[in-house]
Parts: C-alpha cells; structure tokens; sequence
C-alpha cells in the first residue's frame, strides 16, 4: 500500500481534531478535492438537495491541502526573500522536516507573525466561502493552531 | 454488491403496489403511443420510400409494418448508444466510505434489493442517483451527500431507501426506454413535418434562384395547409413530454412511500430542503421530474396526498384515448378510403374495404382497442384510488365532477387539435352546423367515448373497494371499447 503523501497526513488530522465524525470521510473528500463539478449520471435522483449547514469537513480538508501548499511554496523560495518574511532564520530546517512528516511535528517557533497571519488569513477565507457556523469556523481554526503548534 | 430484485422483501402497502402498477401501465402506454402514432405518420408522409421496402405485402400494410420496422431499428440504435455510454460512465466514480457502505449493506438485506454503490462528484456534488448501466444496477452519491450519512443519518437512510425503490422497480431502465421511444417518436414526426413541408411548399431550394422573397412567398401561401399538420403534431409531443413528466413524478412518490415504509421515517422530507431554483408556476410543474417539495412532504403522512396530486392524468389518458380514435378514422376513412367526406360514404366504403382488407381493418381496430383500453384501466385504477381516499373522508361528488371534466377537456384538445377537425370544416365553409351534419358519425363515437368513461368512472364509485379488483377492472375499462363497437357497427355495417 503506498505510503501517504504528507499533504493528506496534514489535512486527515486536521479533519480528526476539527470534525471527528467527519475522519470516515478523508478518502471520499480528498477525491473530490481533485475533481470538478461531473455530468449528472443519467440516472434518478432523489430531487432534494441535504440540508447543509456549511460542510465542515469539507472545508478542513481544502483548508488542509491549501495551506500546506503554501508552505510547500515558502520552501522552494530559492532566493529567500519570501521564506525570511514567514520563517524565522533559525527554522528552515524544522520547516522542511515538518513537510516531511506533518503528523509526527509542529511549527512551534518556526514562523513569523507574517508567516502565522498568513496561515490564519487562508484558515478564515475559506471558512468564509464554506459558510461556516462560527462554531466550526473556531472547530476550524483551533485545529490548525494545535496541528501547527501556532 | 450486485444484481437486483424486481421483488423487495417487505410485506408492501397495497397502495405502493398500486403505484407500481400505475406506473408500468401509463410507461407501456406511452412507449405504444410514442412509438405507434410517429410510425403511422411516418408511413403516410413517406409511402413511397417504405413501399415493400424488405417484405413485399403491398399498401397500405407495407408502410405501416416498414414504418415500425424502422422505428424499432432506431430505437434499438439509440439504446444501445445510451448503454455503451452508460458503461463508460460506470467505470468511473470510487469506492464508497465505511458509513455510506454499512448503510448500503443493511438496506440492501433489510429489503433484498442489492446494487452496486459508487461515489463521484467534486466537493459541492450533492446528488444521489439510481442508474443502470447494461445489467449492473448502480446507486451513485455525491460528496456532500456522503457526508449527509454522517451528519444527518436518519436522512440519509431515506435518500438511499428511496433510491432503493427506484433500482427495485425498474425505473431506471424504464425512464432510459421511454425517454428513448419518445426520442425516436420526436425525429419521425420531424421527418414527417419535413415531408409535409416539401409536399405542399416544393423544394426551398429551388425557389431560391427566384430570391429569397419567393422562398417567403411560398410558405406564407402554404400556411393553411401546414398550420393544422403542426398544430396536430406539436399538440401530440407536448402531450407526450407532459405524460411522460406526470409518470415520472408518480415513481418518485412511489419511491418516497417505500422509503417511508422502510426507514419508518415521516420526516424525511422537509419544504427547507427544496432547490433554490423550485417554483410553483404551472409551466414549471408541468416540466417538472419531482413533486412539490411540499406535496411529497405531506404524502409521507398521507398517501392520498399523492393520489390527488396530478390531475393532468385525467386529461392526458382521454386525450390519448380519443386520438386513437382519430388516427383510426383517419387510417379506415381517409387512408382507406380515400374521397369519402359524408357519413353514408364512409359506411359503403368501410363495408368494401373490410370485404377487401379484412386483416388490415381488423388488425387497426384490435390495436386501436387495445390502446384505448389500456388508457381506461390507468385512469380507472387512478380514480379508484382518489375514491377511496376521498370515502375516508366522506365523498365528495365534485370529486367526480372533477374527473369527468377532465376527461372531457382531454377528449375535446384531441378533437381541437385534429387535423382532421381542420380540413373538414374547411370543406363546410367553417360552418358549425354542416360541419355536424357530415360528421355526425365520428362526433357519436367521440361522445359515446366520452360517456362510457364517465360510465365507468361512476361505476368505480359504486364499486368501492371491489373496483380494486382487476377482473371488475378490466370490465369497466372494456365499457367504451363495447360501446364504440356496437354503434360502430351500426353505423357502418347495418
């Protein structure tokens, strides 16, 4: 069985702290993450929509897979202006061990106030597209926090 | 899991049976017509390309059987396309969640209908969906609809139960076969339009080196004579859009009253899950595949509800009715016997050419019988249904009132929209009373048509529970067949 890639790692265990009886349901959401809206099947439906009041685990797992691209892009910052603005000099190396194994380490004193605002800012935009309850959207935020170490 | 069960395991209301029968009944009836009534107007507009074009049996049997030999190799085309394509769609989708899969696995024993469960869909896919692809069964569920089994369960229960009933009465298969006879019936009555045009206006083509204007000319003076060809058609394929809408809203109640028996579940259906884009205009419930959000929400509780929810039946069955009658005058009196424009005419030559044509005549009128028997026990069994429900509550004869002017409007659209109708008042200079007086033996069998299903519809009341019956329904719906025999013969053959 391949092994999973850290990005999942990240956004299954965000899931499990923010929506755990939501965790069943990683495999089905990360799919769905990668595909578009599909033709309808041909067949027959049942014509009403569930009600929704702002899919939590849905959110956590783009929210998930969203910031863990952007640190994967502060990372490949060659150059090193943008990693200098999110990352504390003496931090690189953590960062890159926690790209690795997301689950087994945190963020704790690796990045900038830049760095944890610009976390944050991608954590509240999509708990805002979502339609989050303010309930969920702190379910949210909290799991990102404790998972990242913020 | 895979295969399916046209059986379920559960002891069933009687009226889920009734739905289910209802629901074959008017899928038979409409693939019939959809496939008759397109082939009879294609074999008359286009005789010389259908003439002993495989089997040599001569006019006008050779174009009618050419007709739906053609028909019937389209159709055959088409559904094969759909299950190809149904095949490359059931290849894709994924594995379900555990959640979802125990859900399945439970229902699925708790009621003997198994199937295939398939995931699909991006984030916002919220669908669930019973479909067939060749001879697997497949019940697909969306994203949010997946997350509906562990936020929402008892809900989610229902949706999969209800999609349940779909896989176990066919529906799927039955709405890819009429949807496709009613396809194929659409192209043959374009094809005959087409020819109609191209008889009366001549080839477009060839008046153009005259200008476009000449091309304008043409039509406009072709007008009196196309208009009633595609009022006749165009009246026809609404009817049957709308019919084939008004079925396929009857199986989703069917569908909501299994759920319902089998989760035990009243509530499932709320008027805050409606779409957003739901409206209440009369188009759009016309046009619509489901029931009112809030009339499948009270059926849950009571079935009556659902029984007296598309009352548009009443009008579609007697207007099928009645333009089977039409195209029967039409394929004896007009096909046959080609010149015969008053009631004595037509009798000397009905009499010749059931001399003549003896398996032709009889084989129009075996078929024209059927169909409109077919068309009366739907209605019946309906009306038995609203009867019962309206006795719990004490009867009510405007019920009755109701039904028979419905039926009435239904028979009289078909008269209205015949082209027929048309082109003899135009021989009576648009008078009413000559118009009468030439056409009293087609108006007598129109309004004893009528009459006989108002008969059998007030028997059915008197019947009761009995008109639940099948023999005693059978006998009511053979009421107008009789009657229209014995004063055909009357008129025609004394």
């Amino acid at each position: 069985m391949p092994a999973q890639h850290p990005r999942d790692q990240f956004s299954e265990a965000l899931l499990s702290d923010a929506a755990p009886a939501e965790a069943q349901l990683y495999a089905t959401y990360a799919d769905a993450v990668t595909r578009g809206p599909e033709a309808a099947r041909g067949g027959v439906g049942l014509g009403i929509p569930p009600e929704l009041m702002g899919a939590l685990g849905v959110a956590v797992v783009v929210t998930g897979h969203l910031v863990y691209d952007l640190i994967i892009d502060w990372a490949k910052d060659v150059v090193g202006e943008i990693l200098k603005k999110y990352v504390v000099e003496t931090g690189v190396a953590k960062l890159k061990e926690w790209l690795g194994t997301p689950k087994q380490n945190d963020l704790g004193n690796v990045l900038t106030a830049d760095g944890k605002l610009a976390i944050m800012s991608v954590v509240e935009r999509e708990a805002l597209v979502a339609k989050l309850s303010a309930d969920d959207t702190k379910a949210l935020k909290d799991a990102v926090i404790k998972r990242l170490g913020l | 899991m895979s295969g399916n069960s046209g059986k379920t395991g559960l002891p069933e209301h009687s009226e889920i049976r009734a739905m289910r029968a209802e629901a074959i009944g008017r899928a038979a009836l409409l693939c019939l017509v959809a496939s008759i009534i397109p082939s009879l107007i294609l074999a008359s507009t286009w005789p010389d390309h259908l003439h002993d074009l495989i089997v040599p049996l001569g006019a006008p049997v050779s174009h009618i059987l050419h007709a739906v030999m053609v028909y019937a190799a389209l159709l055959g085309a088409l559904l094969a396309a759909a299950a190809l394509r149904d095949r490359r769609v059931a290849a894709t989708g994924r594995r379900v969640s555990k959640p979802v899969a125990a859900v399945a696995e439970e229902l699925g024993q708790s009621t003997g209908v198994t199937t295939d469960v398939r995931g699909y869909g991006g984030l916002l896919e919220n669908g669930i969906e019973a479909a067939s692809a060749g001879f697997r069964r497949i019940i697909w569920i969306g994203t949010l609809r997946e997350r509906q089994c562990v936020v929402d369960p008892s809900r989610f229960r229902f949706a999969f139960a209800h999609e349940l009933a779909h896989i176990a009465s066919g529906d799927p298969v039955t709405e890819r076969i009429v949807g496709t006879a009613y396809l194929t019936g659409a192209l043959f009555i374009v094809a005959g339009i087409g020819r109609v045009i191209l008889a009366v206006v001549g080839d477009p083509l060839s008046l153009m080196h005259r200008g476009f204007e000449a091309v304008v000319f043409a039509f406009r003076a072709a007008l009196p004579a196309l208009l009633p060809n595609l009022l006749a058609f165009g009246v026809l394929s609404a009817l049957l859009f709308a019919e084939s809408r008004s079925a396929r809203r009857l199986r989703e109640f069917h569908a909501d009253a299994f759920a319902r028996e089998v989760t035990g579940n009243d509530q499932a259906i709320a008027v805050s899950q409606r779409e957003p884009t739901e409206t209440t205009s009369i188009l759009a419930r016309y046009r619509a595949t489901h029931p009112l959000t809030e009339d499948r929400a009270k059926a849950l509780k009571a079935l009556g509800v659902a029984w007296n929810a598309d009352q548009n039946l009443f009008v579609l069955q007697a207007y099928f009715a009645a333009t089977v009658l039409e195209v029967t005058f039409q394929l004896l009196f007009v096909n046959l016997s080609a010149g015969a424009t008053t009631s004595a005419e037509r009798a000397t030559h009905f009499a010749g050419q059931l001399g003549r044509y003896p398996v032709t005549v009889l084989l129009v009128l075996a078929v024209a019988a059927a169909l409109i028997m077919l068309a009366q026990h739907i209605v019946l069994g309906r009306f038995a249904m609203i009867a019962e429900d309206q006795q719990k509550s004490g009867l009510n004869p405007l019920v009755f009132a109701r039904t028979a002017g419905l039926v009435g409007l239904g028979a009289f659209l078909a008269l209205a929209s015949s082209q027929s109708t048309y082109w003899n008042l135009t021989l009576a200079n648009w008078n009413a009373l000559r118009w009468v007086e030439v056409m009293s033996d087609e108006l007598i069998l129109h309004t004893l048509l009528f009459l006989a299903s108002s008969a059998s519809l007030t028997l059915t009341l008197g019947l009761g529970q009995a008109a639940r019956i099948r023999r005693f329904r059978a006998v009511l719906a053979a009421l107008p067949v009789v009657n229209l025999f014995a004063a055909g013969t009357w008129l025609y053959l004394r």
